[in-house]
């Protein structure tokens, strides 16, 4: 990535002036009016997610819209769609450090947040989607009095693994880069609960030099390993589709290709919050253009990753010669799913080509419009994956339509709604800047270093 | 009771001064010694009368009193049955609780007896199989007969004796009818009509005529909604005696049918179906097959598995007969109209000529008589009687009545004081034009005996409950005339009667026991000695052996042809062809929620009944699937939503008869259109119509969306010549194998290897198999809405596809149970091990393991697996089976869970494991699975692949078989065989077109993709929006 001599911070910018502005966001300002707006829309949303779930669970997964041969549904796609989301936040923190690319400094805690979240968000669907929820530690390795351990060679084992894994990963990573801002927060609170509140979280940080170091390391640690789970826990949801032999699953270009567009929907997703985030909370010189500019320019590069994707699917499905495959693809083309492909081609191929025009990429309105076509052409993406390869698969015979119910979109609404829920409360208790991350920053600006 | 005349009074103060010591009265009638009040006492209480009468002894007292204080304290107890119960605590010999027993019975399918074999578990039948001994069934069970479990158990079933609606005790109606008899008494019966229903039973016919006898100007009607009088009609034009023909289908090489639909809907429709198709299998028989031409209006089973099926609207089939006929020689005949179809015609004619005798034609019983006597005429003609056919006395005595439009007139003119209606309903299903229900207020005395409190029971005085066969005591007759018994499985669950109790009451008053009431009868007509031994023997069979009605001599009388109708004028822009419903026939079985949830053979439709319209009427009229149409015959009209069917005339709509139906219960409620409303006295099966759009749209409840197949290799079908030439043509080459080792089966040694084989060349998807799985295996029902949103739960399906031009395509059937594949896709998909394979190659499904992933049946390229979406078992099902019915030895599945076919795991369980206990091995042909034991033509074979000797093994390497979408490298343990039709040469059709096709694989360009939702042939996506 190459880096551009523009400032990413104001010129005037101290340290003092910076933990100032963020901490006092947390506490000493009153929440802006659009903050409560948002936060009562999301808290209703949230509610009516509970109410699906009770339905859900006093009635039957039949409320929603899923039937033989379109056995999953949207409990499945937004599975995909969020962890899709939450790879960005882990990507931008780990790999940009990993990579030292000093303009995540501004966006990677809110992108920590938004991945957490998310990741609660698609981890909840997997168990709402079980016809017996309340058997759902079946697929654990627990001991049991018959010797029974779930079935290895299944994905969905793997996919259990693999979510429980990234949730307890990203809240530690979540929580570690937390660390010097809680304890920042402590020494500023004048509350006596705020002190108490940030001295419990903070661990007795004190900012000696021995923490640092150990801080360092451990960050980069984590990091480390953060990278493969970013790829692992996409690939294997993806392995959940493709070692099926249904025609339109079976892909092994899968892994790969659902890492790409969870990057792509992760960063459109990072792109949007700090659209909204700056303006809410008036940070238009913490979260500049040339952030929007970077976010923008890795929207491109992934959308054109999963455009690649797209194209090599339906080679395969050409080249397999394979009626079957084939005739998904065509279906997926005419059939009466054909305007979610179109839509998800128009989203992530056509729109995204924007992204090309420096002006379009430091538009504030611009990429937040992008970025909501782009999170919808990932939803679409999924959407069209699961419902068209089963909808008519091998036998014409059972061919049938299933569109989702009420309770579908309750349940899907929902969850965006609790994701914003969780996240609002977030950064009215939390820094939503690293405010470490950007006094680093301005030590090395100040340090005349600019390794990047 | 007349009351007490004031003259009186002084005689009997008279009466009491002359009496001595103390003296008790009951009344002033006892006191007045009237003979009036010893008359009164008898009617009363007829079954004590004798007792009261009798002088008192000093012995008899002393019993009485011994009997009372032994009995007093019974009388908390529930009614004893009057019949030996099975006392536990002293096990009859061979009855082990667990292990069900079997008793041989009779079903009665519109009145004609199919043998089965009842099984009971621990005193309640929940299957029956078909009798192998019976002439209709040889073992075989149809959908009906299967059913019927299910409404035995029905709470919707008339549960009480009824006056005006109310509970009311049956003595009440006695006594009511004492009355009553004393009029008609009177009177000789003048103004007392009786309704029956199909009567085939020779003892309630023995008691109909002596009611007859006693009561002489009594009216005798018949109503039978969906009946064979044209038949009968016919035949009598023709011989001049009412016949029955009987057909031996195994001896025909060519069969013609002109609408009929043999295979399912006619009396013995089993036999004929099982007749038939064994001459059509390759596999028994494949150097000649038996030829079937079938020209018909509506598609039907029949018509789909024929060679060449003629499209031909109702009210044309007559010309087609007469066209024959003259072809064939039969002058006399005017036909005036040009030949339907030349080409058909005389190929056909030349076929029928080539192969006499061994030919047989059948007529539809919705054609008219003139069909009949033609048809029959032919066969007369061609030599078949005799032969292919035999003519026996009409198995159904109700022709011998009167028709119901005869008593409606009389009924209207009051000349009907009494009238007793017994297992038939006309309120519902007789012709809307009649107006049956209206003519019915003008009788002040009415009466109804059926098994359900029916739309015709609503209307009457008196409802009186009947038994459900499975609860009767009765006989009935076979298609053959051979006399089937009928015994309980279990005590009238509400205390319904039999009909020979019901006139037991009717000719004396009294109840009579039922079973005492059929034996004397019999005892009576066998007259020699031992009647108890062969009583025995009779019941053991669940028959009369060898009693099958002796075929009678017929020769067409002179001029027969001059007698026939004109035909009637076919001019008519569109013909409303009414037919039976394939699940709920005459509508009698609308209550019962397994056969409303049977996909049609043709349609898939489930619940709701549609216009059947053909797409060229569709495309003309602008109408897609579901829309809803107003369907007018003269001024009477219902709003129905339209199926498109291609194989329709496309001047012709077909509605089925038995939805609609307002007073038939809970599960019946609100579904379909009646059809009933639509129907003329005159020409009650044909009639013009006219239909518009209402621009409403209704969502119709179908099990497949997809008509087409879209050139996939699934179905393999040839004609005979190519299959001749290439034994082998269903062997595709599978275009790679794996490039894995492949582990299974080869480690997996056991000593059984289940397999299954289904032929193609037999089935002819008259959903016997599908029934039976859903008695077998619990499987739940779901409803309408569910049913919509693509849930249904049959484990076995039978998918239906259209093949050729979109006007006129062939169909064809194929029966999907889960293939237990051994290299199973959905076993190593499932996170938690709930499906596993067993040893001997079940692909085995643990419920209590499953958690609802549904992985499993979305890996499953058959799409086999069902899922329970909601609880669909138990209280909080919305339509909820009765326990009762549900067999013990399989799982009711909880809501989450998946489920399919198991190959039925308990019966493999029972069977093997009798053999081991018994220290033996397994019989070939001990062991069956429901499906196969109850298909009639014998089109799934299951068995043991370990034994060389076994028929699946035979099959499995038999040159027409195949596996489904083998190169999946699935391994199949359910394949097939390909279909082997045998088209005339002399006809051009699609027929051997696609055989050849098929045959050499090439691609097609004529599949009809049809998408009904649209009216254009849209070919591109092809399935529904």
């Amino acid at each position: 990535m190459s880096h551009e001599p523009q400032p990413l911070l104001p010129r005037e910018l101290t340290h003092a002036r910076l933990t100032q502005r963020i901490s006092d966001l947390v506490l000493h300002q009153r929440s802006p009016l659009g903050w409560w707006i948002a936060l009562v829309i999301c808290a209703l949303l949230t509610l009516m997610l509970l109410v699906a779930i009770w339905v859900l669970f006093s009635t039957g997964v039949g409320i929603f819209g899923l039937n033989i041969p379109v056995a999953w549904g949207l409990p499945i796609v937004n599975t995909i769609w969020w962890i899709g989301i939450a790879h960005a936040g882990t990507l931008i923190s780990a790999v940009l450090l990993l990579t030292r690319q000093p303009w995540r400094a501004s966006i990677n805690r809110f992108a920590e947040a938004m991945a957490m979240f998310a990741i609660v968000c698609a981890g909840m669907y997997p168990l709402l989607h079980l016809g017996r929820a309340e058997f759902f530690y079946y697929l654990l390795p627990y001991p049991d009095t018959m010797d029974l351990w779930p079935q290895w060679r299944s994905p969905l084992v793997w996919d259990f693994f693999a979510i429980t894994m990234y949730l307890v990963f990203t809240s530690l990573f979540l929580f570690m880069s937390l660390l010097p801002d809680l304890a920042t927060l402590r020494d500023r609170a004048t509350h006596r609960f705020q002190q108490y509140f940030y001295a419990i979280l903070a661990l007795g940080w004190r900012g000696s030099a021995t923490h640092w170091a150990r801080y360092e390391k451990a960050t980069m640690i984590l990091a480390a390993v953060a990278t493969p789970i970013v790829v692992t826990v996409t690939g294997i949801i993806s392995l959940d589709l493709s070692v099926s032999i249904v025609p339109g699953y079976h892909f092994t270009i899968f892994p790969p290709y659902f890492v790409c567009g969870a990057l792509f929907s992760g960063f459109s997703t990072v792109a949007l919050l700090a659209v909204l985030l700056r303006s809410l909370f008036g940070l238009r010189d913490l979260v500049t253009d040339i952030h929007l500019d970077y976010l923008g320019r890795m929207m491109l590069l992934f959308g054109l990753a999963v455009t690649y994707a797209y194209t090599q699917e339906m080679f395969t499905a050409w080249y397999s010669g394979e009626d079957y495959y084939r005739y998904v693809y065509i279906d997926r083309w005419t059939g009466p799913y054909a305007p979610v492909w179109w839509s998800m081609i128009f989203c992530n191929a056509v729109l995204i080509q924007l992204l090309w025009f420096k002006r379009v990429r430091r538009s504030g309105i611009a990429m937040l419009c992008l970025a909501l076509t782009s999170n919808l052409g990932m939803w679409l993406e999924r959407f069209q994956i699961v419902f068209t390869s089963t909808h008519a698969d091998y036998m014409p015979a059972n061919w049938d339509i299933n569109w989702p119910t009420g309770w579908d979109w309750a349940a899907y609404f929902g969850s965006l709604g609790l994701f914003g829920f969780l996240l609002l409360l977030f950064v009215r208790i939390m820094p939503l800047m690293s405010m470490h991350d950007m006094r680093a920053l301005i030590a090395l600006r100040r340090g005349g270093r600019d390794d990047g | 009771m007349p009351p007490m005349k004031a003259s009186n009074w002084q005689s009997l103060r008279g009466e009491l001064d002359g009496r001595r010591g103390v003296q008790y009265w009951r009344s002033l009638e006892e006191l007045a010694e009237q003979p009036k009040f010893a008359e009164f006492l008898a009617d009363e209480f007829p079954r004590w009368h004798a007792l009261w009468e009798a002088p008192v002894a000093r012995r008899r007292v002393l019993k009485l009193m011994a009997a009372s204080l032994a009995l007093a304290g019974l009388t908390g107890c529930e009614n004893q049955p009057e019949e030996r119960i099975v006392p536990y605590v002293d096990m009859p010999e061979g009855l082990t609780p667990g292990i069900p027993r079997q008793y041989a019975t009779s079903a009665l399918i519109d009145g004609y007896a199919h043998g089965v074999l009842a099984q009971t578990h621990e005193g309640r039948p929940v299957k029956l199989e078909g009798n192998p001994e019976h002439p209709s069934t040889l073992g075989a069970c149809d959908i009906f007969s299967q059913a019927s479990v299910l409404s035995l158990y029905d709470p919707d079933r008339a549960s009480a004796v009824k006056q005006r609606g109310h509970v009311a005790p049956y003595r009440n109606f006695l006594t009511d009818l004492q009355s009553q008899r004393r009029a008609w008494s009177a009177s000789q019966g003048e103004g007392l009509a009786i309704v029956t229903g199909s009567l085939t039973s020779p003892s309630e016919l023995a008691q109909l005529q002596a009611l007859l006898a006693r009561w002489p100007r009594a009216r005798w009607h018949r109503h039978v909604a969906v009946d064979r009088g044209s038949l009968y009609d016919g035949t009598q034009q023709l011989f001049g005696t009412t016949v029955e023909p009987v057909y031996r289908f195994e001896r025909a090489r060519v069969v013609v049918s002109l609408d009929a639909d043999f295979l399912q809907s006619q009396p013995g429709f089993l036999r004929y179906a099982r007749d038939l198709m064994a001459g059509r299998r390759p596999r028994d028989n494949d150097n000649a097959l038996t030829r079937l031409y079938v020209a018909e209006a509506t598609p039907t089973i029949t018509g789909s598995v024929a060679d060449h099926r003629l499209r031909l609207r109702a009210d044309r089939i007559e010309i087609l007969a007469r066209q024959l006929a003259t072809a064939l020689g039969i002058a006399g005949l005017k036909a005036s109209e040009p030949a339907l179809d030349d080409a058909w015609l005389s190929a056909v004619a030349d076929d029928l000529r080539r192969q006499a005798p061994d030919v047989a034609l059948v007529a539809g019983d919705q054609q008219p008589a003139a069909v009949h006597a033609i048809v029959q005429a032919i066969n007369h003609r061609l030599g078949a009687y005799g032969n292919t056919v035999t003519a026996i006395e009409p198995v159904d005595a109700s022709h011998r009545a009167m028709p119901l439009a005869a008593l409606v007139e009389a009924m209207r003119a009051g000349d009907i004081d009494s009238l007793i209606v017994m297992g038939s309903n006309p309120a519902y299903n007789a012709p809307g034009e009649l107006g049956f229900a209206e003519a019915c207020g003008q009788v002040p005395w009415r009466c109804h005996f059926g098994e359900t409190f029916d739309e015709t029971a609503r209307l009457m005085h008196w409802h009186i409950p009947a038994t459900h066969p499975l609860e009767t005591w009765s006989d009935a007759r076979a298609h053959d005339g051979t006399i089937s018994l009928l015994q309980p499985m279990i005590r009238p669950l509400h205390g319904g009667l039999t009909s020979l109790q019901f006139y037991r009451g009717l000719l004396d008053g009294v109840e009579g026991d039922p079973r005492e009431l059929l034996m004397a009868f019999w005892r009576e007509r066998d007259g020699n000695g031992d009647f108890e031994a062969r009583w025995r023997r009779w019941l053991h069979d669940g028959m009369i052996a060898d009693s099958a009605a002796a075929p009678g001599s017929v020769a067409p009388q002179p001029n027969w042809q001059n007698a026939l109708p004109e035909s009637a004028p076919t001019d008519a822009e569109l013909v409303l062809q009414l037919s039976p419903d394939p699940a709920l026939w005459d509508g009698r079985h609308a209550n019962n929620g397994w056969l409303q949830e049977l996909p049609r053979p043709l349609t898939k439709l489930t619940w709701d009944n549609a216009l059947l319209i053909a797409p060229a009427l569709a495309e003309a009229r602008g109408l897609g699937e579901g829309d809803v149409v107003r369907l007018a015959v003269g001024e009477r009209h219902v709003e129905v939503p339209v199926y498109i069917l291609p194989g329709m005339p496309d001047d012709s709509v077909t509605l089925t008869l038995g939805h609609g139906r307002p007073g038939a219960g809970h599960v019946a409620e609100g579904i379909g259109s009646d059809a009933y409303r639509l129907q003329r006295v005159a020409t009650r099966w044909a009639m013009p119509a006219s239909l518009e759009a209402t621009g409403e749209h209704r969502e119709l409840a179908t099990t497949q969306n997809h008509h087409a197949i879209e050139d996939r290799d699934l179905i393999r079908v040839a004609s005979l010549e190519t299959y001749r030439n290439n034994p082998r043509f269903a062997q595709h080459e599978i275009p790679h194998e794996s490039l894995y080792p492949e582990p299974w089966p080869a480690e997996r040694k056991s000593q059984y290897a289940w397999g299954m084989v289904i032929d193609l060349s037999s089935c002819i998807g008259c959903n016997a198999c599908v029934t039976a799985c859903q008695a077998e295996n619990n499987i739940p029902i779901v409803g309408p809405e569910e049913v919509k949103r693509g849930r249904e739960m049959h484990w076995i399906r039978i998918d239906r596809y259209f093949e050729g031009p979109l006007d006129d395509p062939q169909l064809v059937f194929q029966p999907v149970t889960c293939m237990h594949c051994e290299n199973a896709p959905c076993e190593y998909v499932c996170p938690v091990g709930a499906t596993q394979h067993t040893a001997s190659g079940l692909n085995a499904m643990v419920y209590n393991r499953c958690v609802g992933t549904r992985y499993c049946s979305q890996n499953c390229p058959y799409k086999v697996r069902r899922f329970n979406w909601f609880q669909y078992t138990g209280q909080e099902a919305t339509y909820s089976l009765p326990k009762a019915v549900q067999n013990p030895e399989v799982t009711v599945r909880a809501e989450g869970v998946m489920e399919k076919c198991t190959y039925c795991v308990q019966r493999i369980m029972r069977r093997t494991l009798d053999a081991e206990l018994e220290g033996r091995g397994l019989n070939e042909g001990e062991l069956q699975t429901a499906c196969q034991q109850t298909c009639p033509t014998r089109a799934i074979v299951f068995g043991d692949l370990n034994r060389e000797d076994s028929e699946v093994a035979r099959l499995k390497e038999h040159p027409l078989h195949y596996a489904m979408l083998a190169n999946l490298n699935v391994r199949p343990r359910t394949t097939y065989l390909a279909a082997v039709t045998n088209p005339n040469p002399a006809l051009e059709s699609s027929t051997t077109a696609m055989a050849v096709d098929q045959a050499t694989h090439k691609a097609r360009t004529t599949v009809g993709h049809y998408t009904p939702s649209a009216p254009s042939t849209d070919t591109s996506g092809g399935q529904r929006a």
